[in-house]
């Protein structure tokens, strides 16, 4: 019975996640030539060269770089402006419908957004970012600190919005100024949400791809190429085994880092009675 | 010396009237409930004490100070909501310390307030704690404690800081029966304990009759009356505090004045004083001074007949008018009159209460 009642959800993981992931492990177990034909089995070692190499590193680090260049970035500017918003004032719903607005928005018009805002030549701000190699990323990662504004200032705004307000007016009592009440009754009481909120950013952040294709293309000289865009790149026929390696290793830090954080940050969440 | 004072105080939100115009004085050491049903304005009265709503009209005075523009932490009151608002966070502990942080507290041998060292609050806690038996949950969160533990431990953190009014906002609201009535004794005592200023809000006419010393009737933002509870109970100041306090509430007909008595259809209620003749009046007359037997003057027809095991409650139709519905309460023992019986009624006419039918002020005998 106990199967019966676990089957639909155990197919669909098996036909959708489970499969599909043996075959990746597979393929990075062979090389291929360039028409994607004459397979040759070379076992573990591709792992091991791939995964110890210097372009699954520099697409790690860069990677890393995307998360701390977004993360904290959309945290506390998603906090303030839900903070900002979270008062009972005529026409704050316009401020929120504009704050939240970017959730609408496709990555492509956020990159076609900041491409054109980067631009050296004819952006609005005149930086020469793109082409710096220390700023590349950066400049790429502004687009999409902007585009998961929406979200966040949602998700800190639901948030907030479960905080009693008679605990808010025991704090003024109780001699707490708008700071204190801040750090020591909100910041607590919406940590469950906080941790939400970055675990899904660190994995945006991990995930992201599309606005560095259409903003830097991985520019210049692969100074923005993330671990997603390395895996992209080696998407041709005779580079899928190596492509598979990549994409194993991007699950298995993914997967790690996420774990990490909920052991790291759980401790210091706390969640209503 | 006075502990607070409304000085015509008004509190609008827009076009609506919170509290109208209140003129109220609460005298040091006083327990004042404010009483009345939801939205008569008694909780916004008592958040403009703490200094939660802003004052739209009138002056209010804690001790000496005027206090309508006073930050809530430098006006010396706490607080203890109806939700409790505890920390959920923070253990028991830390949530009665909480005012003793960032508030200059006034110390013993010395009219300066001043933040207390680590010590003196760990002295202050200890004593809360041992006063209001929750020493053994210090270490505790809030989660892990039963309701009448909570709303103790929101009364600590009340009295941590002893400041010189306490406000009340339905404490007892969350509360089982049993749990209510033991508390009500405890706050009874811990006012007498400390002799400090308490105003209660509450619409349980019970919690407000055993504990205050004075009772203030608000209805739909008007102070309706003051005084002790035997007061507003035997003597209120008009039909709206007749009805409200008093469980079956005072029965109430419309009449004429005729001679000594109100005329309600066949019957005549006599009072004592003196009334102008063919005045439009109502006459009241609470359930417990209401018993069959007399003269007649009174007939009822008796349309039911509640039996509670201490006592019976009995209804009956008075001056040929369904809308006349009058109980009176009968000794357990006593035989029940049978529904549909006519019966006579009779009331002491000192008894006897008379409202004006256009103002329903009282009429003084």
């Amino acid at each position: 019975m106990a199967a019966l009642f676990l089957a639909p959800s155990i197919i669909l993981f098996a036909l959708f996640f489970f499969y599909p992931f043996e075959q990746l492990v597979l393929r990075g177990l062979y090389r291929n030539n360039a028409q994607g034909t004459n397979l040759r089995y070379v076992g573990w070692s591709q792992y091991k060269d791939v995964l110890t190499g210097d372009d699954f590193r520099a697409g790690l680090v860069h990677s890393l770089q995307y998360v701390l260049y977004t993360v904290p970035a959309g945290l506390i500017l998603g906090t303030l402006l839900a903070v900002a918003a979270h008062r009972k004032l005529r026409g704050i719903r316009i401020f929120q419908t504009i704050f939240s607005s970017t959730v609408a928005t496709s990555v492509a018009v956020a990159s076609v957004l900041f491409y054109v805002l980067l631009n050296s030549q004819t952006g609005v701000l005149k930086v020469d970012w793109l082409n710096d190699p220390n700023l590349a990323l950066f400049g790429v990662s502004l687009s999409s600190i902007w585009q998961n504004l929406g979200l966040s200032f949602i998700i800190v705004l639901a948030g907030l919005q479960t905080v009693p307000t008679e605990l808010m007016e025991a704090a003024t009592l109780d001699g707490y100024g708008p700071v204190r009440r801040f750090f020591r009754i909100t910041l607590p009481l919406i940590s469950p949400v906080l941790l939400f909120l970055t675990v899904v950013l660190v994995i945006f952040a991990l995930q992201a791809f599309a606005q560095i294709e259409l903003i830097s293309r991985g520019g210049p000289a692969g100074h923005s190429e993330t671990l997603v865009y390395k895996i992209f790149q080696h998407q041709t026929p005779d580079q899928l085994g190596v492509g598979s390696v990549m994409a194993v290793g991007l699950f298995v830090v993914t997967f790690i880092v996420t774990l990490a954080q909920f052991l790291l940050l759980d401790r210091r969440v706390h969640y209503g009675d | 010396m006075a502990a607070v004072i409304f000085d015509g105080v008004t509190k609008r939100y827009g076009d609506v009237v919170a509290v109208d115009d209140l003129d109220l004085t609460i005298d040091h050491g006083e327990f004042m409930v404010l009483l009345g049903p939801s939205g008569c304005g008694k909780t916004t009265a008592l958040r403009m004490i703490a200094g939660l709503e802003e004052i739209s009209d009138g002056v209010l005075q804690i001790g000496d100070r005027v206090v309508n523009h006073v930050d809530p932490r430098d006006r010396d009151v706490a607080m203890v909501f109806q939700s409790y608002a505890l920390y959920p966070h923070m253990t028991v502990s830390k949530n009665i310390e909480s005012p003793l942080i960032t508030r200059p507290t006034v110390v013993e041998g010395s009219d300066q307030p001043r933040k207390l060292t680590k010590a003196e609050r760990a002295e202050r806690i200890a004593e809360a704690a041992r006063m209001l038996d929750l020493a053994p949950y210090l270490d505790r969160k809030p989660a892990a404690l039963s309701g009448g533990q909570r709303q103790r431990v929101a009364l600590a953190r009340a009295v941590v800081s002893r400041p010189a009014v306490y406000l009340m906002d339905e404490p007892l609201s969350n509360l089982d029966a049993k749990l209510r009535a033991q508390t009500r004794a405890e706050l009874v005592d811990l006012h007498q304990r400390f002799g400090t200023t308490i105003v209660y809000v509450t619409h349980d006419q019970i919690e407000a009759m055993t504990m205050a010393t004075r009772i203030a009737i608000m209805s739909q933002g008007k102070l309706q009356q003051v005084g002790t509870p035997r007061d507003v109970y035997d003597a209120p100041a008009n039909l709206f505090v007749a009805q409200f306090i008093g469980t079956p509430p005072m029965n109430t007909a419309p009449g004429k004045v005729s001679g000594d008595a109100v005329v309600v259809g066949e019957s005549r209620f006599r009072f004592a004083g003196r009334h102008d003749d063919g005045r439009d009046v109502v006459v009241g007359v609470r359930p417990e001074h209401l018993t069959i037997g007399g003269d007649g003057a009174v007939k009822g027809v008796v349309r039911h007949v509640e039996w509670l095991g201490y006592e019976a409650l009995v209804t009956c139709e008075v001056g040929a008018d369904a809308a006349n519905r009058f109980t009176l309460r009968q000794d357990a023992s006593a035989t029940p009159p049978a529904v549909g019986d006519t019966v006579p009624l009779q009331v002491a006419p000192e008894r006897v209460h008379v409202f004006d039918a256009a103002s329903t002020e009282r009429l003084g005998g």
